[in-house]
C-alpha cells in the first residue's frame, strides 16, 4: 500500500502514525505482562524463588529435571488429549448453532434462541464445576434420567472414576466454552456478503455447495484463529479442572495447569512451577507461529 | 443470511428441532441451577433426585438481596466489568486498526509478543503480580482489578479486533483520506460501523472474563467491601458445609446482567449486513 | 511563635503516639459462627482495648493456606491470622508466624490450660477451637438391618456395612471421600482407624506408614471398597459431599466432625443419628484414639511492634475463658481452653456424647509439624487409588507411600 521510499519524510510520519494507534496496547502490555513474564521466565533459573530470600542460578537444572519427570510426561499427553477434544468439539458445537442461529426464521424465537444458547457463559468457573459435580454424582440428575431407560445403573461414577474422569471432564468443558467459539463465529457469519450467496443461487448451487465453497472459506480466518486461540487458553487451563477433579482420581485428569499449581502451591516449588509454565509456554509458541503464518496468508 | 428466497416448511422444522434439542444441552444444567437455588439445602442431595422441590423456598434469593455484602459484590463486579470493558474495547480497536492497517518496524515481534502472552499460564503470573500490584500501591483497590482485568483480555481483543478489520477492505479507509480525512476519522466513522459485529463479540467476552474471573480477584483484594461475585460464592463454601442454595441463588442473579448485556448487544448480529458492498 | 509550633507539633506527635493502632484479622471463621457473634466478639474486644481496631479479613477456607503464603510473599499479610495446625511447618519454615514464647514468658502467662501444640518445643499458636471426629451413624437404618448398637470393633463394621448396602434403594454402608483436590479424607476417615488401633502414622516426628497398622488398615478399607459397601465415586468425593449424603441417610455410617451435627440438624430435622468411638480391632482394649482438627490463631511475623503487640492481646482474649466458651457455643465446637464450658452442653444429646469422648479420648493431631500436610494427603490417596485399581497391593501401597512421605519431609528440612 503506497510505495514511498522508505527515507521520505512521508514515509516516516506514517511510521509514526502507525506507533501512535499501539501505543496504549503497547504501553499496558509492556509495563504489565512482559515484566511478570520476565519474572517467571527469570525465576525458573534459580533454584528456588519467592520463598527462598537469596536464591541461587541452578541454570537448566529444573527443565531437566521436568523432561525426565514421569508426572510431566502423563501432564503433557492428557493436556493434548484434553485440549484437542475439547477444541474439535468447542468448534463443531460452536460453528453448528451458530449456523442454526444465522438462518432466518422468525425474528423473536431466534433472539430467544441466541440468548438461550449463550447461558454456560455467564456461570463463573466454580460454579461451573459445582453444577457439573451435581450433575455427574453417582447418585445424581444424569445417572438417574440415565438409568430409566436402562442405559446404566445409579451408582456410576464419573469425576471418581479414572477411566471416565477425562471423559467427564470434556463434556463439562464443552458446554462452559462452546458459547465462545459460538459468539465468534455468528460473529463472523454475519459478515460474509449476502451477495456472494446470491451470486450462488443464481449459479444454481445447492445449499450444501453453498456451504463448502462460500461459508467455510469466508469464515476460514475466524476459525483459524478462534480455534487457534481456544487450543492455546484450553493447553493452559486449570481452575476448571482443578475444581473438578483435582488432576485425579491418581494422575487421570492430570494437566500442565493443575501440575504448575501444584508445583507452586502445594509443594512451594516456584521454581520448578515456572520452569513447566515456561516450557508450556514454548509448546504453544510452536502454534503461534503457524498462526502468524496463516494469518499473513490471508492478509 | 437473509436470503431472498423463503427458508421451506421443512429446512425451518429441522432447524427448530435442533434448536430445541441444542437448547436443552445449554440449558438443563441452568434449569438444575434454578431448581437447587429454590429449596432447602437437604433436597440438593437427594436420591432419587426430584425434579420440582418438596418445600419451594426464595429464601436464598432474600438472603442476597436483603445482605448489602452481597449487594456490595454485585455493584464491585458492576464497576470493574465495565469499566475494563470499555477500555479494553478502545485500546483493541486502536491497535488491531495499526496491526491491520500498517506494516512497520518491530510489527512481528509486537505480535508475537501479543500471541506470546496468552500462552503464559495466568496462574504463574498470580505472584510477580501480586508483587507489582503491591509495589505500586494499588493493593485491594478497584485499580488493581482494572489494570489486571485489561490486561488480561487486551491480547485476545487486539487478535480479535485486527482479524475483523482485515475482513473490511482497505480501499475504504483510502477513499476517505482522498475526501482530505484523517485515519483515525475513517476508523472511527467508516470502519468501526462496519466491524460492528466483532466489536460486540469483543466487548462481550471483556465484560464475560471480567465478570467472572476469580484467582486475581481474590488475591488482589482483602476487604470485604471490595470483592466481587465471584469471590462472594466461594465464600459460601464453609469448613464445614456448603450453602448450595445461596451459591445457586447468586449465581443465577449474577448472570443476569450478563444475559442482558448480551440480548442488547445481539441485536447487532443483524442478518443481511452487507459489509461486503464495496468489495465488488 | 516558634514555641507556640513547637507545642503544637509535640501536642500532635503525642496525640500520635496515643492513636489507635489498627490491625487485621484473617481467619474463615466468620460465616462458621452462627449470626453475627463472631462480629460481637470483635467489637467486644474492641470496647475492652479502646486503643486497637480490630479489620476481620475473611476468607473462604479452602484459600486460606494458599493466601497466607501468596500475602506472607507480598509482605500484606494481616497481622493476626487463623492457622490450621497442619500449616505450622511450613508457616515456620518460612518465617510467617512469630514464635510465642517470648509472649509467654513476658506476660508470665498460664498456659497450662490451653491445648497448645507445640513445634520444637516451642509455642507458634493458641488453639482456639477443637473438632473430633467420631463415627456417626444412622440409628433408624442401622434397627432396620436389625443392629441396635453401633458396631464396636472393626470386624462388626465390615458385617454391618455389608448389612446396610441396598444399591437399590441407593444405600450403602460407608463412605470416604479421596479426592484429590480436597484429601483430607487420608485425616478424617483412613487415619483414625490406624490410631484407634493403637498405632499411627509418624514417629519421633518422621514418617511412619509402612508397618502392621497401617497395613491392615488399608486391607480393611480396600475390603469394604471392592466388595461396593461404599458410596460410589470415593476418588473422587470430597468432605462437603460425604456430610450431605449422611444427611440424606443414603449413607448410613461416617466419620466425621462434631461440627457437622449442627449441619446435620438444619438439613435433616428428621435424621435419627448419634456418634461412637472408631471401632478398634477385636481384642485391643487400649484407649480410644480421635482424630482432632482446630482452629488456631498465630501473630504475623512481618507486622510492626505495636501491631504486634495488639495482636497478641487478641490471642489473649479470645483464648480466654470466658470468651473461649462464647466462641465454641456459637462455632459448635469444643475449646482450645481446657477451663472454658461452651453452653451447648446440656442441649444437644448429641453433643453431650461427644463431649464425653472428647474428654475420655487420647485426641491426635495428624501431621501437625509436618511439611506441606496438603501434599502428603494427596500423595498417599493416590496410591490407594492405586490399590483401588488393583495396580497395587496394600503392603505396595504402604512402603511407596513411607517412601514418598520421606522424600517430602527430606526436600522441606
Amino acid at each position: 500500500m503506497g510505495g514511498y521510499p522508505v527515507n521520505s519524510y512521508k514515509y516516516l510520519r506514517k511510521q509514526f502514525v502507525a506507533y501512535g494507534f499501539l501505543a496504549p496496547a503497547a504501553i499496558l502490555l509492556i509495563v504489565l505482562l512482559l515484566y511478570p513474564m520476565i519474572l517467571v521466565v527469570w525465576n525458573s533459573f534459580l533454584d528456588n524463588s519467592i520463598i527462598n530470600p537469596t536464591p541461587k542460578w541452578v541454570g537448566l537444572r529444573h527443565y531437566r529435571w521436568a523432561l525426565a519427570d514421569t508426572v510431566f510426561s502423563r501432564a503433557f499427553r492428557n493436556t493434548l488429549i484434553f485440549t484437542i477434544s475439547s477444541v474439535l468439539l468447542h468448534l463443531s458445537i460452536g460453528l453448528g448453532f451458530a449456523l442454526l442461529l444465522n438462518t432466518s426464521i422468525n425474528r423473536r424465537i431466534q433472539t430467544f434462541f441466541r440468548v438461550l444458547l449463550i447461558l454456560p457463559w455467564t456461570f463463573t468457573v466454580a460454579i461451573v464445576a459445582i453444577i457439573w459435580r451435581l450433575l455427574l454424582d453417582p447418585l445424581g440428575v444424569v445417572n438417574f434420567l440415565l438409568s430409566i431407560p436402562g442405559f446404566i445403573k445409579p451408582g456410576l461414577a464419573w469425576f471418581g472414576d479414572p477411566g471416565r474422569a477425562m471423559s467427564a471432564l470434556i463434556l463439562t468443558n464443552t458446554w462452559g466454552g462452546y458459547p465462545f467459539i459460538m459468539v465468534s463465529l455468528l460473529a463472523g457469519l454475519q459478515g460474509i456478503s449476502v451477495s456472494l450467496y446470491e451470486a450462488a443461487t443464481v449459479d444454481g448451487a445447492n445449499s450444501w455447495q453453498k456451504f463448502l465453497y462460500i461459508t467455510v472459506p469466508q469464515l476460514k480466518p475466524v476459525i483459524l484463529s478462534i480455534g487457534l486461540l481456544d487450543f492455546i487458553w484450553t493447553y493452559r487451563l486449570f481452575e476448571l479442572i482443578w475444581l473438578t477433579t483435582g488432576g485425579g482420581p491418581g494422575r487421570a485428569t492430570e494437566t500442565l495447569g493443575t501440575y504448575i499449581y501444584k508445583l507452586a502451591f502445594t509443594q512451594y516449588q516456584f521454581s520448578r512451577a515456572s520452569a513447566v509454565a515456561v516450557i508450556l509456554a514454548l509448546t504453544t509458541l510452536v502454534l503461534a507461529i503457524f498462526y502468524l503464518r496463516a494469518q499473513k496468508a490471508s492478509d | 443470511m437473509h436470503s431472498v428466497k423463503r427458508i421451506s416448511f421443512r429446512v425451518r422444522g429441522i432447524v427448530y428441532t435442533l434448536l430445541i434439542v441444542s437448547g436443552m444441552f445449554a440449558v438443563f444444567p441452568v434449569i438444575w441451577v434454578f431448581l437447587m437455588s429454590t429449596r432447602p439445602n437437604v433436597e440438593v442431595f437427594k436420591w432419587p433426585p426430584t425434579f420440582f422441590p418438596e418445600q419451594f423456598t426464595l429464601e436464598p434469593y432474600k438472603r442476597v438481596f436483603r445482605d448489602p455484602v452481597y449487594l456490595r459484590f454485585f455493584f464491585n463486579s458492576y464497576v470493574v466489568a465495565t469499566v475494563v470493558t470499555l477500555f479494553t474495547v478502545i485500546v483493541a480497536i486502536l491497535a488491531g486498526y495499526g496491526f491491520s492497517r500498517f506494516n512497520f518496524p518491530g510489527k512481528k515481534l509486537f505480535n508475537l509478543f501479543v500471541v506470546g502472552t496468552q500462552m503464559v499460564p495466568p496462574i504463574t503470573l498470580l505472584i510477580p503480580y501480586f508483587s507489582m500490584i503491591v509495589a505500586f500501591g494499588l493493593f485491594d483497590t478497584y485499580k488493581a482489578l482494572f489494570l489486571t482485568y485489561i490486561v488480561l483480555t487486551l491480547p485476545y481483543a487486539i487478535l480479535m479486533m485486527t482479524g475483523y478489520f482485515n475482513t473490511i477492505s482497505k480501499e475504504l479507509d483510502e477513499a476517505v483520506m482522498i475526501d482530505g480525512g484523517s485515519r483515525f476519522y475513517a476508523l472511527w466513522m467508516v470502519i468501526v460501523p462496519l466491524a460492528l459485529p466483532g466489536i460486540i463479540a469483543t466487548t462481550v467476552f471483556s465484560f464475560l472474563l471480567s465478570w467472572n474471573e476469580f484467582a486475581f480477584a481474590l488475591t488482589l483484594t482483602k476487604s470485604t467491601s471490595m470483592r466481587t461475585i465471584p469471590v462472594g460464592i466461594s465464600l459460601l463454601m464453609g469448613q464445614h458445609a456448603y450453602e448450595w442454595n445461596v451459591m445457586m441463588a447468586i449465581s443465577i442473579l449474577g448472570s443476569a446482567p450478563a444475559l442482558l448485556l448480551y440480548l442488547f448487544a445481539q441485536r447487532y448480529f443483524l442478518s443481511g449486513m452487507t459489509i461486503g458492498a464495496i468489495k465488488e | 511563635m516558634a514555641l507556640v509550633g513547637i507545642i503544637v507539633l509535640g501536642l500532635s506527635f503525642s496525640a500520635f503516639a496515643q492513636g489507635t493502632v489498627e490491625i487485621e484479622f484473617m481467619q474463615w471463621w466468620q460465616p462458621e459462627m452462627k449470626g453475627d457473634s463472631f462480629d460481637q466478639m470483635i467489637q467486644n474486644f474492641e470496647t475492652q482495648n479502646p486503643d486497637i481496631k480490630v479489620k476481620p479479613v475473611t476468607l473462604p477456607y479452602a484459600e486460606v493456606r494458599d493466601q497466607l503464603m501468596i500475602q506472607a510473599a507480598g509482605k500484606t499479610l494481616p497481622d493476626v491470622v487463623g492457622v490450621d495446625p497442619q500449616w505450622m511447618h511450613t508457616l515456620i519454615k518460612y518465617g510467617v508466624i512469630e514464635n510465642l514464647d517470648t509472649y509467654i514468658a513476658k506476660d508470665g502467662l498460664d498456659v497450662s490450660n490451653l491445648a497448645l501444640k507445640k513445634v520444637k518445643d516451642s509455642a507458634w499458636i493458641f488453639p482456639v477451637t477443637s473438632y473430633i471426629y467420631p463415627l456417626f451413624y444412622n440409628i433408624d437404618l442401622l434397627k432396620e438391618a436389625g443392629f441396635n448398637e453401633p458396631p464396636k470393633t472393626r470386624e462388626e463394621f465390615l458385617k454391618y456395612a455389608r448389612a446396610l448396602t441396598k444399591p437399590d434403594k441407593g444405600q450403602y454402608g460407608w463412605v470416604l471421600p479421596l479426592s484429590l483436590s480436597l484429601p483430607n479424607g487420608i485425616s478424617n476417615d483412613i487415619c483414625p482407624w490406624v490410631w484407634a488401633a493403637g498405632y499411627d502414622i509418624m514417629q519421633d516426628g518422621k514418617p511412619y506408614l509402612n508397618h502392621q497398622g497401617v497395613i491392615e488398615v488399608l486391607k480393611f478399607v480396600n475390603e469394604l471398597y471392592q466388595n461396593g459397601f461404599l458410596s460410589p465415586g470415593t476418588m473422587g468425593k470430597r468432605e462437603p459431599e460425604k456430610v450431605e449424603e449422611f444427611a440424606n441417610a443414603r449413607v448410613a455410617m461416617m466419620i466425621s466432625s462434631v461440627a457437622h451435627i449442627n449441619i446435620l440438624r438444619e438439613r435433616n430435622p428428621n435424621l435419627n443419628f448419634a456418634i461412637a468411638p472408631i471401632p478398634a480391632p477385636a481384642g485391643y482394649d487400649g484407649p480410644p484414639a480421635l482424630r482432632v482438627a482446630s482452629w488456631d490463631i498465630g501473630i504475623s511475623a512481618a507486622s510492626s511492634e505495636p501491631e504486634k503487640e495488639a495482636a497478641w492481646k487478641l490471642l489473649k482474649y479470645i483464648t480466654s475463658t470466658e470468651v473461649n466458651a462464647f466462641v465454641c457455643s456459637n462455632a459448635n465446637a469444643f475449646p482450645g481452653n481446657l477451663l472454658a464450658k461452651p453452653d451447648y452442653i446440656g442441649g444437644d444429646p448429641v453433643y453431650e456424647m461427644a463431649y464425653d469422648l472428647f474428654t475420655k479420648a487420647d485426641l491426635k493431631y495428624p501431621l501437625v509439624g509436618a511439611p506441606e500436610a496438603f501434599g502428603l494427603e494427596r500423595s498417599f490417596a493416590e496410591l490407594i487409588h492405586g490399590m483401588f485399581e488393583k495396580t497395587k497391593t496394600a503392603e505396595e501401597v504402604a512402603a511407596e507411600a513411607q517412601k514418598t512421605w520421606e522424600q517430602i519431609f527430606a526436600e522441606n528440612e
